[in-house]
């Protein structure tokens, strides 16, 4: 029976399942217990190999960017420069290479090249993959959160097209948040909870369909006291890891975008103040865990 | 979400391949989505478990309509296999019976607290635990098992018709 209690804590403890107080009473325990470290890291080790195993498993779908890409060092006029250069040395020499197979040669025809032009085609090759290695070193990973992630442009886009103006009408209006999510919810099979808060400032106009980064997503309007508007784009996404508000400003928009609960959040308007205040009201709402 | 989907719906009996997998998991989705509509949740949480509780409730329905015609001597293709064991998680959990693997995946693959997975299971939490223990020790049996018998394997892939000849 024991034993069965044991067990049952380090599974808890492993799936992350345990209060706050348990866990740190856990902890102190397992630094003391040589057996239980040792059973927690079996476990543990395989958990990551069931996430390890499926987590390819929805990879048809491109993960969620939140603005972390490559290149991110250099100004966005290099990386895109960089970027047209890489794929137009890679078609290049895809072609050459193509060209040099012997199988291509053979469906030219009997006639080979004289031994000076492919002394000049080797020296091409050798060049442009000298010249996209480089590039590719230039352009390694690293630096902070560019500000075009896809969240920040589906969220930009959507604020644009439908809530920038306050003549543009919302697709269903309603103010009442769950009149909106029971609307929302023949789109979207897990269901979106559009945030119930109350403030002053802020109105909630109403609702429509918007399009996210990978699928449809649910783009809420709201209004502030002069009339402002504010836009909130929630969309589905498979299992993207929490990360807290990030505010990016794109084209004189004001952008925050965070993921949580398994939905990417991107909260969009002219004022950086309103996004601020907005995103704290729903960062604030209850979340799953 | 649609991962916890393809990786419960993708066992070694019914669901062969993962293109079969991504249209039943389509499938259950819209219609878990059907349900849900007239009954929308109060806060994310609440609407997270229902949506995983719906599509595992129709899951669990779909597998007992293909046992049940199975049962019935209907016809329906086994899925192939080269005799050999696989070393692999994904084994292990493929070959785990239902109610073990959407106890596992719920946790480990979706998130779930073990409080939630109970929710979403409509189980008691000490019946999570209990079939979280069984899931992961079969698993590492199974891994276990596999990892002894794939040397010998590997050194004679077709002992099976090798015969001593004195």
């Amino acid at each position: 029976m024991r034993r069965q209690v044991e067990a049952a804590e380090v599974f808890a403890y492993v799936d992350n399942s345990l209060d706050p107080d348990q866990r740190l009473a856990f902890e102190a325990r397992l630094r003391n217990d040589a057996d239980l470290r040792r059973q927690v890291a079996k476990w543990e080790s395989q958990n990551r190999a069931i996430r390890a195993a499926y987590g390819g498993v929805a990879s048809a779908r491109p993960a969620v960017d939140l603005g972390r890409n490559s290149n991110e060092n250099g100004p966005l006029w290099l990386a895109s420069s960089m970027r047209s250069r890489q794929s137009a040395a890679a078609t290049r020499v895809a072609g050459e290479a193509r060209a040099k197979s012997p199988r291509s040669a053979a469906a030219a025809g009997p006639h080979t090249p004289s031994a000076a032009p492919r002394r000049l085609a080797g020296r091409r090759v050798a060049a442009i993959v000298a010249l996209a290695a480089v590039l590719l070193v230039v352009s390694a990973p690293g630096g902070p959160p560019r500000p075009q992630g896809r969240l920040i442009e589906a969220g930009v886009a959507a604020y644009r097209a439908f809530a920038a103006g306050a003549d543009v009408p919302v697709e269903f209006a309603a103010s009442d948040p769950k009149t909106l999510t029971k609307w929302l919810a023949p789109q979207f099979p897990r269901g979106i909870v559009v945030p119930g808060f109350s403030s002053d400032e802020l109105r909630l106009l109403g609702a429509r369909i918007a399009p996210g980064t990978t699928t449809s997503a649910a783009f809420l309007v709201y209004e502030d006291r002069r009339g402002e508007r504010v836009g909130l784009l929630i969309e589905p996404l498979d299992a993207p890891a929490p990360s807290r508000p990030n505010l990016r400003e794109l084209a004189g928009i004001s952008v925050a975008v965070w993921t949580d609960a398994g939905d990417g959040f991107a909260v969009a308007g002219s004022d950086p103040q309103e996004v601020v205040a907005l995103t704290r009201l729903v960062d604030r709402t209850p979340a799953p865990r | 979400m649609r991962r916890f989907g393809l990786a419960l719906v993708r066992d070694d009996r019914f669901v062969c391949d993962d293109v079969s997998a991504a249209s039943l998991v389509d499938k259950l989705f819209r219609q878990a989505s059907l349900t849900l509509i007239d009954d929308p949740a109060d806060d994310f949480r609440s609407a997270r478990v229902r949506a995983f509780a719906q599509f595992v409730r129709l899951y669990r329905r779909h597998v007992r309509r293909l046992a049940a015609d199975e049962a019935d001597g209907g016809w329906i293709e086994a899925c192939g296999s080269n005799g050999r064991a696989n070393a692999s998680v994904t084994s292990g959990v493929r070959n785990l019976p239902l109610e073990l693997r959407e106890a596992l995946l719920l946790v480990v693959l979706a998130g779930f607290s073990h409080r939630d997975a109970a929710a979403a299971l409509d189980i008691p939490l000490a019946a999570v635990v209990d079939r979280l223990g069984r899931a992961r020790a079969r698993i590492s049996t199974h891994v276990d098992a596999a990892h002894e018998s794939t040397p010998r394997e590997a050194a004679w892939p077709n002992a099976a018709h090798l015969r001593i000849v004195k």
